[in-house]
Parts: structure tokens; C-alpha cells; sequence
């Protein structure tokens, strides 16, 4: 049994051969197709049950009917008490900084 | 140790960096061992082992991101290859038994320039495909049989009794050639 063993052992070795390279490995590099990134889901997945679970809380404890009240009490006071100068401001900063941003994006 | 790092480090490049020639010094490295595979396990079929091995290493490339360095590269790889003959050996034979392929020994373009009094791919051909495999692989390749059952999925008594079976068929025949003696 042991000499099956060494005679095994003795043929495979002394018939191990080391392959030259002689261009393989360039023609493996030719063949390589373009690396797509994998698109990970396990972030979106995460995201989405977390914006589903918001809504319903959301819903649940009365944000719109919140949300609707202020709006109408913030309507209700401009109307009633003219447009603050402090909210003019502000949306002209706003859009002088949208019309840099999209110089900028065309630049 | 410091092997299995290098390697690492160069798949990291691959795969952060998208460096291709990381992967290109990777090949230059394995190259030689992934082709001698093929040539073993096709008894000496030149074209096709190295059409096999540049398949072995676009999958490896492909696939690179799932590489987590759990096991060494050079294991890694061994069994995308095991992977791509056998399913070439499928496609091949889809009807049959795997182990009924035969190779044509007359591929053996080795036997004239190593000059050997008997073809190695010869006396490969008198085991079944799994028998060479595991034989070569623990015998040509000194992998552990623990590696040999991680790289073609077989539990390691499995392993065992294909070396065994393996071992006898091929001592026999390199006895009946004269060797041994």
C-alpha cells in the first residue's frame, strides 16, 4: 500500500510541469469584459420600509390634518396681515442662488 | 501568510479600483496551475485547457466581488475551475454519465518534449473524472484533502475513497508499464 503511495507520488511529481506564459495571459486580458458595479439593494430596500413606516405613523398620528391646519392659519395670516418683507427676502435669496447654481452647472 | 495578503490586496485593487492590472499580475501568477488543471484533467488537450482557463479566469474576474478571502485565492479559483470543466463536460455529454467522457490521449503534445518513457495523461486516463481530480490535485498540486473537498464541494470521505480507488487503478497500471519495479 505504501508503495503505490511513493510510486503515485514519485510519477505525478516528476511529471509536474511548470506552463510558460507565452502570451496566455494577454489574451485573458483582451477577453475581460468591462466591470459593471453591483447594484446593492439591501440600502434601497431598507429605505423604502423605512419611508412606508413614516407615512403610516405619519397618517396614523394626524400629520395631515396638522399639516392642513397650519397651512391654513399661515394663509389665513397673511391675508389678513399682509406678506412679512423677512419672506420676500428670503425667496429672493433663494432664487438668485437657484440662477447661480445653474450658471454655474453650464459654466 | 503574506502570500494570501499580497493576493488580497491585489483583488482589492480590482475590485475598488477597478486596476486592471492588478488582475493581470493575479493571471501571470496562477496561470501556470490553473492550466496545468485543465491539462490533467483533459489528459493533455492543449487548446481546450486554455480555453477553459481564459473562461476560469473572466469568471474569476466577474465574480471577483464575491471573493471575501475566506479561503486562499489559489483554493478560490481551483474551484471556479472545477466548476467551468464540469459544467463544459455537461454540455458536452448532457445524456450521460460524467465519469463516461473520454479524452483523446493523442493531444499529448507533452509526451514528445518531456520525453518521458510513458505519458502521464495516459495513465490519467484509466481513472474516472473525479478520481483524477481528487488525485492530482492531492498528489501533483499537495493539496490537503480538507482543500480538495472545499474546492469540489464532496465531503472529505468522499475525497478519501476517490484517492483510494484512484490509487489503486493507477498504481496497477504504472506497475503493468513497467514502473515500480
Amino acid at each position: 500500500m505504501e508503495d503505490n503511495e511513493r510510486l503515485i507520488e514519485q510519477f505525478l511529481k516528476q511529471n509536474r510541469q511548470e506552463i510558460a506564459d507565452d502570451g496566455f495571459t494577454e489574451r485573458v486580458m483582451r477577453g475581460l469584459p468591462e466591470r459593471k458595479p453591483q447594484y446593492d439593494w439591501l440600502p434601497t430596500i431598507w429605505n423604502a420600509v423605512m419611508m412606508t413606516l413614516a407615512l403610516v405613523l405619519f397618517i396614523v398620528f394626524g400629520g395631515v390634518g396638522l399639516v392642513k391646519d397650519a397651512l391654513y392659519q399661515n394663509l389665513d395670516l397673511a391675508l389678513t396681515q399682509g406678506v412679512d418683507m423677512r419672506v420676500i427676502f428670503a425667496l429672493m435669496c433663494a432664487f438668485v442662488f437657484y440662477i447661480s447654481q445653474k450658471a454655474i452647472q453650464k459654466a | 501568510m503574506i502570500e494570501s495578503l499580497s493576493d488580497m490586496t491585489l483583488v482589492t485593487q480590482v475590485v475598488v479600483l477597478h486596476n486592471k492590472r492588478a488582475f493581470d499580475q493575479l493571471v501571470r501568477k496562477y496561470q501556470s496551475q490553473v492550466r496545468r488543471f485543465f491539462l490533467n484533467q483533459t489528459c493533455g488537450d492543449k487548446e481546450l485547457s486554455d480555453d477553459l482557463a481564459q473562461d476560469t479566469f473572466i469568471k474569476a474576474y466577474t465574480s471577483l466581488n464575491s471573493f471575501k478571502g475566506a479561503a486562499n485565492f489559489s483554493t478560490w479559483l481551483y474551484r471556479i475551475a472545477y466548476n467551468v470543466f464540469f459544467d463544459y463536460i455537461r454540455s458536452q455529454k448532457p445524456t450521460s454519465d460524467i465519469d463516461d467522457v473520454s479524452w483523446d490521449a493523442t493531444y499529448s503534445e507533452e509526451q514528445q518534449d518531456l520525453g518521458k518513457k510513458m505519458d502521464v495523461y495516459a495513465a490519467l486516463q484509466q481513472l474516472k473524472e473525479a478520481e483524477r481530480t481528487c488525485i492530482t490535485l492531492f498528489y501533483m498540486e499537495e493539496l490537503e484533502i480538507k482543500k480538495i473537498a472545499e474546492i469540489t464541494g464532496l465531503a472529505e470521505g468522499t475525497v478519501k475513497s476517490h484517492l483510494s480507488r484512484g490509487k489503486e487503478k493507477m498504481a496497477n497500471y504504472l506497475k503493468q508499464n513497467g514502473y515500480g519495479r
